[in-house]
């Protein structure tokens, strides 16, 4: 209950005599007027206070060795909110009052999202916008606005010069990180141009694309020929780097038609190079004596977190264990390092509907940046955490302190006594917390049963009185019926901490993120200064 | 509720199996290496049919192909369609309705074929685990999982030349279960689940082998996409038009024509009053 957060007198912390009706049990004292006798909220506020006068701004360009860019695909401040709520309850307590890891980072701004051609903008040209510092449009990765999505002939001097490229021409170590495919649209922006995200493969090229020769996001990769190339490379999207006619050790087939194997090409074009696929072997990986290290774990996308296993061929490494080694390998070049790390499943919960296993990714990204801030230094390392857009998904009703983020609105009754019964809607139906407004609503398999299965699309208002909403397969309710949830248009935070984290400040437009690590790693000088 | 029957293999205790809807006879259900079983059809009264006596030469349980007469009597009102289940290796694939059909892998993926767009989406076990979706594999292959025959009471076999069809009777979850099991093909012959005049029966009507060539005709030729990636294509034409439809299952029959328009639960044309 929130009573015993409210009422800790500090009297004897702060060594007041504890006498009379002056305050010191955790009212304002008898008269209402003593204002510094307080209780444990006003404490608390004051010492963030303090600890935000107590910080230092280092406004000097190039002050940032290194940078580390976290996304968060589809992690909304709506998602931020309820993964918090979420993981505090898992602990144990009654959530609210949790910090997600980068939620304690001092600096904060919003960004607007939207794409050059879109309001309700898309990972593609939102990932462009953060990595090259210039909006584009919907589905094009690190070209210009003057590019037609899926038209090859378009892209004529349309490239866009991005940090990961800048920080390998200026010597620095490089690494792109994603639970989704590495050829999905957040980390192929970070190293590939092409004006349609789907070309993954070259199975996925149109003749129009093949005439006029573009290359594919994979091939691209392999081709990468700045610096000392880039260092690391994990995540899923094993599929289209290997042939078709090649099966990977889950028992799936490549997707590659001109028969290369780019694992192999990974593993001889680089010295001290690595490839790695699954999590044992990730885990034999030697940072110290690994440069180039390329880690595909799956043929499509990593399993969600809640679903993740470790062990075996199917076995993946969490998206913490993949931050913390890649920092190892990354940490050894005194140049310092460039290192971009996508939770890039947060966004495929989303539009299945599916809360839980979005705000259980959205915790494997808070522990990923936790290990990142204790592996780094403030004084040295600029790290961001945003997202790249959010999605229709909405915190509603009026909750109790600590009720079941997952679960089903108890209210507070006219006391604000935490109620016994569910609230209820005109209809007298329960309704959970957590919802969207689009999406493919309630799953009609309200008791599970093996005897069932079925993909029914069902909007709106269902009979939740038997149903386990915190169960993870529990798929929320949804206002406008579609196939898939989709994008939201609200802007999205930047968290922030390091050299140049002040910059991030009020709300500022997307492409912001990336001028902000060029002033503080000043990536544009120094690889103009190494050409 | 709704619930949807594109998938729905076999409901066991589920009564309110909403009426499933066939346009149109499956595309390769008339071929001549088919054998009829259709005149046989009551229990104990099967004939030792020479038609029969191909299901024992020519077809194995891992590659065939069978056609079941699907019937749903509630009261006077009768709903019929067809299913055909094709096994092949480690594949099962069912096919109700020239929109789509859909196919179960041993290793729990699932992928769902769109012909006329020449289009699949694959789903994978934490997808339909995210989407709430359980299943259960050996009665996705069997049409009745093992664990459901092991409640029913065993009765007398029915021994034929080449067939033998073992007999099972029981109650499960209040509903009185008849099942009549073609041991040879791991498959059901005759399957009855009934409450008072409500009553689904699944008839085997026809069975054939499958080879690797015919399976391949099958599944070949489509452009695959991800489930998880369906949410990020609305600018693809294929899942633009499937947000429009919700895949040709959302609205209040779940059903809908080629051109879109939604089929109504009342009145359709397979409906016999
Ligand atoms: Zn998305």
């Amino acid at each position: 209950m929130n009573k015993k957060l409210l009422v800790l007198s500090m009297a004897a912390t702060l060594g007041l005599a504890a006498c009379g009706n002056d305050g010191d049990n955790g009212s304002n004292g008898s008269d209402g007027k003593d204002w510094t006798a307080v209780n444990q909220w006003y404490v608390d506020g004051q010492k963030r206070v303090t600890q935000a006068a107590d910080i230092s701004i280092n406004n000097q360009a190039g002050a940032a060795k290194n940078i580390i860019l976290f996304v968060g695909d589809g992690m909304g401040v709506s998602t931020v909110t309820a993964a918090r709520i979420l993981d505090g309850q898992l602990k144990g307590n009654t959530g609210e009052e949790n910090s997600l890891s980068f939620e304690t980072l001092p600096h904060l701004g919003l960004a607007k999202t939207y794409n050059v051609n879109g309001q309700t903008p898309d990972s593609a040209g939102t990932m462009t916008a953060m990595v090259t510092g210039v909006k584009t449009d919907v589905g094009v990765l690190s070209q210009a606005e003057g590019v037609t999505r899926g038209n090859c002939a378009s892209t004529q001097g349309q490239d866009l010069m991005t940090s990961i490229e800048l920080a390998s021409i200026a010597g620095m170590s490089t690494g792109v990180i994603s639970t989704a495919r590495v050829t999905h649209a957040t980390p192929a922006a970070a190293y590939a141009h092409s004006p349609e995200r789907d070309w993954e493969s070259d199975a996925d090229l149109t003749a129009e694309a093949v005439t006029n020769g573009c290359k594919d996001i994979a091939a691209q990769l392999l081709d990468y020929s700045y610096g000392s190339g880039i260092n690391v490379v994990m995540g899923g999207g094993r599929r289209a780097f290997i042939p078709n006619t090649m099966t990977d050790p889950e028992g799936k087939n490549g997707k590659r038609l001109d028969g290369r194997d780019l694992t192999s090409e990974w593993t001889a074009k680089y010295t001290n190079s690595a490839y790695v696929a699954d999590r044992d072997s990730f885990l034999a990986l030697d940072p110290t004596t690994t440069d180039h290290a390329l880690g595909l774990f799956n043929s499509s996308h990593m399993e969600y977190d809640y679903d993740r296993i470790t062990d075996g061929a199917a076995g993946e490494p969490s998206l913490a264990e993949m931050t913390a080694k890649s920092i190892d390998i990354l940490k050894k070049n005194d140049k310092g390092f460039v290192l971009i790390i996508e939770a890039g499943r947060i966004d495929h919960a989303h539009h299945a509907g599916n809360a839980a296993r979005a705000l259980h990714d959205t915790i494997a990204l808070s522990e990923a940046v936790r290990v990142a801030m204790e592996k780094t230094s403030t004084k040295d390392t600029l790290l961001m955490v945003t997202a790249d857009h959010s999605h229709v998904f909405t915190i509603a009703g009026y909750p109790t302190r600590g009720n079941p983020i997952l679960g089903l609105v108890k209210g507070n009754d006219s006391s604000g006594i935490s109620a016994v019964t569910n609230s209820t809607d005109a209809n007298g139906m329960p309704y959970t917390t957590v919802g969207y407004t689009n999406g493919r609503g309630y799953a009609a398999l309200d008791n599970g049963g093996d005897e069932r299965y079925g993909l029914p699309i069902a909007a709106g208002r269902f009979d939740l009185n038997y149903v386990d909403t915190q169960s993870a397969g529990f798929h929320q309710e949804a206002l406008v019926p579609l196939e898939s949830e989709t994008h939201a248009g609200e802007d999205v935070g930047i968290f922030a901490s390091g050299p140049g984290a002040h910059l991030v400040q009020g709300t500022v437009e997307q492409n912001h993120i990336f001028h902000v690590i060029n002033h503080a790693a000043n990536l544009v000088i120094k690889a103009e200064a190494a050409l | 509720m709704k619930y949807s029957l594109l998938s729905a293999a076999l409901l066991v205790g589920f009564v309110q199996v909403v009426s499933a809807h066939s346009t149109s006879v499956l595309s390769t259900s008339e071929q001549s290496t088919s054998v009829s079983a259709e005149q046989a059809q009551q229990p104990r009264s099967i004939e030792p049919a020479t038609k029969l006596e191909l299901v024992c030469t020519g077809v194995m349980p891992h590659q065939l192909s069978a056609t079941y007469e699907v019937s749903q009597t509630r009261g006077v009102h009768v709903t019929k369609h067809q299913l055909q289940l094709t096994r092949y290796q480690d594949t099962a694939i069912y096919q109700r309705s020239p929109q789509s059909f859909e196919a179960w892998q041993h290793n729990g993926e699932y992928v769902r074929y769109f012909p006329m767009d020449k289009r699949s989406v694959s789903y994978r076990p934490s997808d339909l685990l995210s989407l709430n979706i359980s299943y259960d594999l050996e009665q996705v292959f069997h049409l009745v999982s093992p664990q459901i025959r092991s409640k029913l009471k065993q009765a007398d076999n029915i021994q034929h030349t080449c067939l033998t069809v073992e007999s099972f009777r029981g109650e499960l979850k209040g509903q009185e279960v008849s099942l009549q099991w073609a041991t040879s093909l791991d498959l059901p012959y005759q399957l009855t689940i009934g409450q008072g005049d409500q009553q689904l029966t699944y008839q085997l009507a026809e069975v054939k082998p499958v080879t690797q060539a015919d399976f391949k005709a099958l599944t070949t030729g489509y452009k695959d996409i991800d489930f998880a990636d369906v949410g990020d294509s609305e600018s693809d034409p294929f899942i633009a038009k499937m947000i429009t439809q919700g895949f040709i299952q959302h609205g209040s029959s779940g059903f809908y024509t080629s051109d879109g328009q939604q089929i109504t639960g009342n009145g359709h044309s397979s409906h016999s009053h």
